[in-house]
């Protein structure tokens, strides 16, 4: 046997056995998880020295992967929780626990590489392909037994969800990465995008969707992103319950200052804080946005959900129930992923002759065809 | 522009030798140049095209002598008739031979390289040879001497171009 297969052989068995795991690196013979120019090259001569009969030495497919670690690992990102993550083999198997990483996972090809998923992203028609991985548990407390039987390289999660006594603490000692992505903050979204692009050593594809991103964010800027902060239509967003609204330091505030918009709420206290509805009435906002859930298959509970909004007392004299403009915007494309689909919508919203060309359910169908492989099917995302 | 004018031309450029090969990977390889230094005594000097890491083995025929390369030591292997060289992120490889048999001209050395960052390997000086070129030589062998993409589109454009003329 080769001296240097041997002392390959040799690293894995002791790294197989320490009970303080660390990820095996192939081709890494002295253990610091870095595939030296030194063992490179050891390993390429003695690939070349050996006889094609003999099966004691390292076979081209490995040689080829080790060449590949050596070229491109280790490979390191600041996540949104600002802990440096340092990757030393390529990612082959990836935990998501929330659907905006699988959304993204998606828009990187590398859904082949999911080997399991929260429930909620396994129930999710959106991400039927999921259907068959192997859930673990919720998004904010999965069941880390299970997680650990999956034995994967990477859980990608939240920066603050679930908190480390649920994940990390409980999955100390083994060679298991968390990286915690906050893929729901639209100003985040393209440097998060960037930094998963790079753990899982997607860059190109990355770089498209970001692309795609700065594109119509800048086509929305260039049209309503100097106006002076009076002259910009003012927006109530109510997110998802009656009266809760956004403020400075929500996705949804973000959005509000991209479509053009001023957040009537914007400088409350509170990232959600709660208002009253005189509040509301006495500020007469330009727009009402309403954050729902879920998307819809037919117009009646939409229909229903705006009817009572605008029939709230004293409402009716606002300008934006008197000039139409109540509108209902589900999950789908608020905040995550999707943030500039309903960026799109709230511009169109507030500047309605501005945007007379734009139609934003083309930039939806394009996001859907061009990044999840799939068309908009007979769903209702914004109401009316 | 009408139609078939446009169809025409994009035939014609679609047409253009190794322009819509997928496998057009004439830059990728590795090259020998045999220089005589002085009587007998050879360099070699082997440059790759777009590898970063590459494998290569050199044969020299039983009447050459391995003297020296400038490559570093620790990635050189010399077996017998056999020297193997770990190339990483250099471009150019240079060693020296000395033959045994006077007069004898350029010596004939055979060699092959794997680039370990692609599915790429060949014979050095000879091109590229893919993996699954390998399996297949015979197939493709065949497949050259059989009328293919290239007539049909030869035939298309007759076609057209005799469209033009009765317009």
């Amino acid at each position: 046997m080769k001296p240097g297969f041997f002392a390959f052989l040799v690293l894995m068995l002791a790294v197989t056995l320490s009970p303080q795991a660390c990820a095996i690196v192939t081709g890494d013979l002295d253990g610091d998880q870095i595939v030296s120019e030194a063992e490179l090259t050891a390993l390429i001569l003695e690939y070349l020295d050996a006889s094609p009969v003999d099966s004691s030495h390292i076979g081209l497919a490995d040689l080829r992967s080790i060449s590949h670690i050596h070229a491109y690992y280790p490979r390191t990102i600041v996540d949104s929780n600002g802990d440096e993550i340092t990757i030393y083999t390529p990612v082959r198997r990836i935990v998501a626990l929330t659907s905006d990483c699988a959304e993204v996972i998606r828009s990187l090809g590398a859904t082949d590489e999911v080997v399991g998923v929260s429930t909620g992203i396994a129930e999710d028609e959106f991400f039927s392909e999921f259907g068959e991985v192997q859930t673990v548990g919720k998004w904010n407390n999965p069941d880390c037994e299970v997680l650990l039987a999956l034995d994967p390289d990477v859980v990608l999660a939240y920066g603050k969800w679930p908190g480390k006594d649920k994940l990390e603490e409980k999955l100390g000692g083994t060679d298991i990465e968390v990286i915690r992505l906050n893929l729901y903050i639209p100003e985040n979204m393209t440097d998060d995008v960037r930094k998963l692009g790079i753990v899982l050593e997607r860059e190109e594809k990355a770089q498209r969707l970001i692309d795609f991103y700065q594109h119509y964010m800048d086509l929305i800027a260039e049209r309503v992103g100097t106006l002076p902060i009076e002259d910009r239509r003012s927006i109530y967003l109510e997110c998802y319950s009656d009266f809760k609204t956004v403020s400075a330091g929500s996705g949804g505030d973000q959005m509000c200052v991209m479509a053009g918009g001023r957040n009537i709420a914007g400088d409350l206290i509170g990232a959600y804080p709660k208002v009253d509805p005189e509040w509301v009435i006495a500020q007469n906002p330009d727009v009402v946005v309403r954050a729902a859930s879920a998307s819809y298959d037919n117009t009646s509970e939409p229909e229903a959900i705006l009817g009572d909004i605008v029939s709230r007392p004293g409402w009716a004299g606002m300008d934006a129930v008197e000039g139409g403009r109540v509108h209902l915007l589900t999950s789908d494309i608020y905040t995550g992923p999707r943030y500039l689909i309903g960026v799109t919508y709230m511009a169109k919203w507030s500047y309605p002759e501005t945007f007379a060309d734009i139609d934003p359910s083309d930039i939806h169908r394009e996001y859907l065809v061009r990044f999840q492989g799939r068309d908009i099917q007979d769903t209702i995302f914004v109401y009316p | 522009m009408k139609l078939y004018v446009a169809v025409l031309l994009a035939m014609i450029v679609l047409s253009a030798p190794g322009l819509c090969d997928p496998n057009n990977t004439d830059n990728t390889g590795v090259d020998r140049a045999i220089s005589e230094i002085a009587p007998n005594e050879f360099d070699v000097t082997l440059t790759l095209d777009n590898i970063t890491i590459c494998g290569i083995t050199e044969t020299l025929p039983c009447d050459l002598t391995f003297v020296s390369t400038t490559h570093p030591e620790e990635k050189v292997k010399v077996s017998g008739q056999n020297i193997s060289f770990a190339v990483i992120n250099e471009t150019q490889v240079t060693y020296r031979v000395r033959s045994s048999t006077p007069g004898s001209g350029v010596p004939e050395i055979t060699g092959i390289w794997i680039d370990l960052l692609s599915d790429s390997e060949g014979a050095v000086g000879g091109g590229v040879m893919s993996h699954s070129e390998h399996q297949t030589t015979d197939t493709e062998a065949e497949q050259q001497n059989t009328p293919g993409f290239g007539t049909w589109v030869l035939v298309a454009m007759m076609f057209v171009a005799y469209l033009c003329v009765r317009r």
